[in-house]
């Protein structure tokens, strides 16, 4: 079967080109060394199957992130496929150039895409003139039907022909260019109080309507809860059994419950950024970041994966592929944790009741110190400088419905497939370990697997003053989900009886440790099992230290603990220099044992 | 001089492409090729993100990258 490959710049209209052809049905590929999210669908065009490939947006044929590297070794791998280079009208030579490199030679058509706007800014194109020049069919698509561009393309493909580069600039007859210009909505965002204030208020309108339970996203997640958790649940309870009762009642209807409320609300993340994307907002919110971001040693383009790791870390880890390399993925994704998501919330405002007047006020504190451990950690890993940043301004549209919805319900099936299935593992495995004791009886919790398992570790809380298998129980239980945390500190405790000083080591405890499994299962996709697990238990054990070192300091610490907390800020400051210094004095070492040798 | 010495409204012609390979090209895809006519529109306050217009589109560029083109003009 025929395969045609759309190659073209980012924002030139590949997908769009793609779901008009294949009617949205994609199939996501992996593509051989690379994982690297690849759509194929198969199109009928002028009566022929052929199987379409969007492959990601290319600048260049030295591409600089993974996704690109990676759509340049596709098509030097199926050399009998048909090339399709989708250009915007706008960036033309661009995209002749990029089939130059790519595509000289190879059967080819030529699609043009956004020929409206670029008329609007004075440019002219000639359709007729460049298939004439170029050798192989040109084909606009703006305006046209899914039927019509489908029989178009059909009908192009089957007169496909070697692609003729053109030598030198393209002829004012056949091509003459708009200019590019600026909007006059980017003169407010160029300006930093207007890009400030305009952001501020997008992503804290968004962020409210996601998790307020004012919002929308709040309501849905209670009408599922209250489906799951009472509807349903009361269900299962007319089952005789108790085994039986339990499992369809606890296992099943809490945990599928628990993992399909949040739909609506990682939907509502994807969404927002999804039209962050599209609309080009988030190149000029990355303009402004990346100065901040470059201390820390990354590039504005992880002002997305960060602020969705306000909302859920799984999700931001997912989201940390379109980064530009490796090495800044792994710092980002080890960093994530700190920028608390979504889940802590409800933990904070249970523990800071104890430790604060004002639980809001606490918890603004702990997502505060969250972003400062986050900064930190990303400055003590910085190592070499990242690829330099180079982020094109698309200009600012109105994203297209059917493209976001499209690009919408695409994530939430990744999101589902990908860690759905841990997340439900966990569940039945928690339900299993907490229903039985040793002997496979089935139990009530405290005379559990669990419980048993929660006493041997209750020690380790003991130096914050919670020597109580419950807490153990309640810190364990965060694995799984963030909420169960306050979950189960309601359960066992109406009335939190422990002080203010280890309510707080508590929550820096739930600040700073391991992330729910559904962030490892992502982690474990973008890093590796082995490194998942590593960032995992290295974020616990410091956690750990870390509360037990706020408990210390909270008490008669002060004396000690204060000059040494100085001591390594100082310390840190200077880190950069200390590490410089270091690196000269190895140098000077080796060029001693060269001259020996 | 280097585009990163420039302030809001430089305009210039680029005379010299430094850098790596892979960030050349990506340039050069961008409109930044040699002979061709850039402009600073904006730098940020720390000067450490520029924002740069070619004929052909918008972008914004790290100091780094920024360090790495050479106009005059």
């Amino acid at each position: 079967m025929r395969q045609l490959l759309l190659l073209g710049n980012p924002n030139a209209g590949k997908s769009t080109l793609f779901n008009a052809l294949t009617g949205g049905h994609a199939r996501v590929g992996n593509w051989h060394g690379v994982t690297v999210t690849a759509l194929e669908g198969e199109a009928s065009l002028g009566g022929r199957r052929v199987t379409v490939c969007d492959l990601p947006g290319v600048y260049a044929a030295e591409g600089l992130s993974m996704e690109e590297r990676a759509a340049c070794a596709y098509i030097e791998g199926h050399p009998e496929a048909v090339v399709c280079l989708v250009a915007e009208c706008g960036a033309l030579e661009r995209a002749l150039a990029l089939g130059e490199a790519l595509a000289e030679g190879r059967r080819a058509v030529l699609v043009l895409t956004k020929r409206r706007q670029f008329e609007r800014r004075g440019g002219r194109a000639d359709a007729g003139g460049l298939q004439r020049l170029l050798g192989i069919p040109v084909l606009d698509a703006e305006g046209l039907s899914p039927r019509a561009l489908k029989e178009r393309m059909g009908e192009a493909v089957g007169r496909s022909s070697p692609f003729q580069a053109p030598k030198g600039a393209l002829a004012e007859a056949v091509y003459r260019p708009a200019e590019a210009r600026l909007t006059k909505l980017d003169r407010v965002l160029l300006n930093p109080l207007g890009a400030a204030v305009t952001f501020v208020l997008l992503l804290a309108g968004a962020f409210f309507l996601t998790f307020s339970p004012y919002g929308i996203g709040g309501y849905l997640k209670g009408l599922i809860e209250a489906l799951f958790s009472e509807e349903l649940y009361a269900l299962s309870q007319r089952i005789p059994s108790p085994v039986l009762r339990s499992f369809v009642g606890d296992a099943i209807c809490k945990s599928i419950g628990g993992v399909l409320c949040f739909l609506p609300q990682i939907g509502m993340l994807f969404l927002f950024l999804t039209l962050l994307e599209e609309s080009g907002l988030l190149s000029r919110l990355a303009f402004w970041t990346d100065g901040t971001l470059q201390r820390v040693g990354l590039s504005g383009r992880a002002v997305f994966s960060l602020l969705m790791g306000f909302g859920c870390t799984a999700a931001a880890v997912l989201s940390t592929r379109g980064l530009e390399d490796r090495k800044m993925q792994r710092r980002v994704i080890l960093a994530l944790p700190y920028l608390s998501c979504s889940a802590k919330l409800p933990v904070y405002l249970t523990l800071a009741a104890s430790f604060f007047e004002n639980a809001f006020l606490a918890a603004v504190l702990l997502y505060g110190l969250g972003v400062g451990l986050a900064f930190l950690v990303l400055v003590l890993l910085g190592g070499e400088k990242p690829a330099p940043f180079v982020l094109e301004f698309a200009p600012l549209q109105l994203p297209d419905a059917k493209t976001t919805l499209k690009a919408l319900c695409f994530q939430l099936k990744q999101f589902i497939i990908k860690l759905g299935t841990v997340i439900l593992a966990f569940f039945v495995l928690s339900w299993l370990l907490s229903s039985f004791d040793f002997s496979l009886r089935f139990c009530s919790a405290e005379e559990s697997m669990l419980a048993s398992l929660c006493g041997g570790l209750s020690w380790l809380f003991a130096p914050i003053g919670m020597g109580d298998w419950r807490i153990a129980y309640a810190a364990l239980s965060g694995l799984v989900a963030k909420e169960n945390v306050a979950g189960a500190l309601e359960l066992f405790f109406p009335a939190f009886p422990f002080g203010a000083r280890s309510a707080f080591a508590l929550a820096v405890f739930v600040l700073t440790s391991s992330p729910c499994v559904s962030a490892i299962a992502a982690s474990c996709r973008e890093v590796g099992l082995g490194r998942a697990l590593a960032y995992a238990a290295l974020q616990t054990g410091s956690a750990l230290i870390l509360s037990y070192f706020v408990y210390f300091l909270t008490g008669e610490g002060w004396g000690i603990a204060l000059p040494l907390v100085l001591l390594a800020i100082l310390l840190l400051c200077f880190w950069r220099s200390l590490r410089a210094g270091i690196h000269r004095y190895r140098g000077k070492l080796a060029q001693k044992f060269h001259r020996r040798a | 001089m280097r585009l990163s010495d420039g302030t809001a409204g430089t305009r210039g012609r680029v005379t010299a492409l430094t850098g790596e390979e892979a960030l050349r090209s990506r340039l050069a895809a961008l409109g930044v090729r040699t002979g061709e006519q850039v402009g600073l529109l904006k730098v940020s306050p720390l000067k450490r993100t520029f924002l740069v217009r070619t004929r052909e589109s918008v972008f914004a560029l790290s100091r780094e990258a920024a360090e790495c083109i050479e106009v005059e003009g």
